[in-house]
């Protein structure tokens, strides 16, 4: 089967073709930290060749839902490398996805705070899931003309 | 990187900011991030630029699902956007393109083409290829076998079988994931999906 088949990927060698795509679980904390119960979900999935974490927020700017996981802050750094860790002592492969929500937020999770995208346009035929249940999108402000914030 | 990870992949699919630079439904810029396809690809490829020199281009890679619909995105012409932001991410060094095909259940808009995702971008494509969305252990080798993805990536079917190499390799029976579990909550649904042998 060719989906067993180890190959090389950047500078990684996987054990196998097959890879764990990036899910969102919405299972951290307030803060945007992950827990135990997070590092045990990796740590269980260790026989994929690779593994994508779910979406993490880069900045608090960043972030469109609650329960989203970040890697902005020291703690959540620290969070993180507890799930690293369980990951390659036990002969895995993690890497993270980088997250901007860029209009896909609403302010009520934002502290008031509206989303900022490339332009004020709204989502149209879809609502966004937010701590007060289903609400429809806002327009967003618009991004500066700056280089983008992603390091 | 601080927190020991391999990799780093630019989520650039799904409606998200990279992705909404990329749309005209998200983009009606009027300076140098908008307007022409170079002008909207312009943030993509600059952030994978950072991307790159910050840690490596062994390191990164980026996942982009030109014909999905979600957080509407509609583009004018999704097959040139595409074509040119590929053919500018093929000058860069870096590891990996996850491409995203669209989900049966989010249907593009009635300009979009009909072409094989992978088939269509795929074959573009100089880094290698991680197909995504919808495959099964048979369409998963199948879409191996024809050469152009490299590896495959599988979203609920890991979700719910933790052990999913070796349940492919036995041809064992699947968990079926739980729709209402997957987003928020406690350990079910989430670290309770149970192995094979454990």
């Amino acid at each position: 089967m060719k989906l067993l088949k180890q190959i090389e990927l950047g500078n990684l060698s996987l054990k196998n073709s097959m890879v764990m795509s990036a899910m969102t679980r919405s299972r951290a904390d307030i803060r945007g930290v992950v827990g135990d119960m997070t590092v045990q979900y990796y740590h269980q999935r260790v026989s994929a060749g690779l593994i994508i974490t779910e979406a993490i927020n880069i900045s608090e700017e960043a972030t469109g839902s609650l329960l989203t996981p970040g890697i902005y802050t020291q703690e959540q750094i620290d969070a993180w490398k507890k799930v690293t860790k369980a990951v390659h002592d036990n002969g895995g492969i993690i890497i993270a996805q980088l997250w901007h929500t860029g209009r896909v937020g609403h302010s009520i999770d934002r502290n008031g705070k509206l989303p900022l995208a490339p332009s004020a346009l709204p989502i149209k035929g879809m609502q966004h899931f937010t701590s007060q249940g289903l609400k429809d999108y806002e327009t967003p402000g618009k991004l500066p003309g700056t280089k983008s914030n992603k390091r | 990187m601080k927190a020991g990870f391999d990799g780093v992949e630019l989520h650039a699919a799904n409606g998200y900011l990279p992705n909404q630079f990329l749309a005209e439904s998200a983009n009606q810029r009027t300076d140098e991030y908008g307007g022409s396809i170079p002008n909207k690809s312009r943030f993509v490829l600059e952030v994978m630029q950072e991307l790159i020199s910050a840690v490596g281009g062994d390191k990164v890679g980026i996942k982009i699902s030109p014909f999905h619909p979600y957080g509407n995105m509609i583009l004018d012409n999704p097959v040139d956007t595409y074509t040119y932001l590929i053919e500018e991410l093929n000058k860069l060094d870096f590891a990996f393109v996850e491409l995203m095909k669209r989900s049966p259940y989010f249907p593009s808009a009635s300009h979009y083409p009909a072409d094989d995702e992978i088939e269509l971008f795929g074959s573009m494509i100089k880094q290698k290829v991680i197909a995504n969305t919808a495959y099964d252990k048979a369409t998963a080798e199948a879409e191996l076998e024809k050469g152009i993805a490299h590896l495959i990536s599988f979203g609920t079917l890991f979700l719910a079988n933790p052990d999913l190499p070796k349940r492919f390799e036995m041809g064992a029976e699947l968990n079926q994931p739980d729709r209402a579990t997957m987003f928020g909550g406690g350990e079910h649904g989430y670290t309770d999906y149970p192995f094979l042998i454990k």
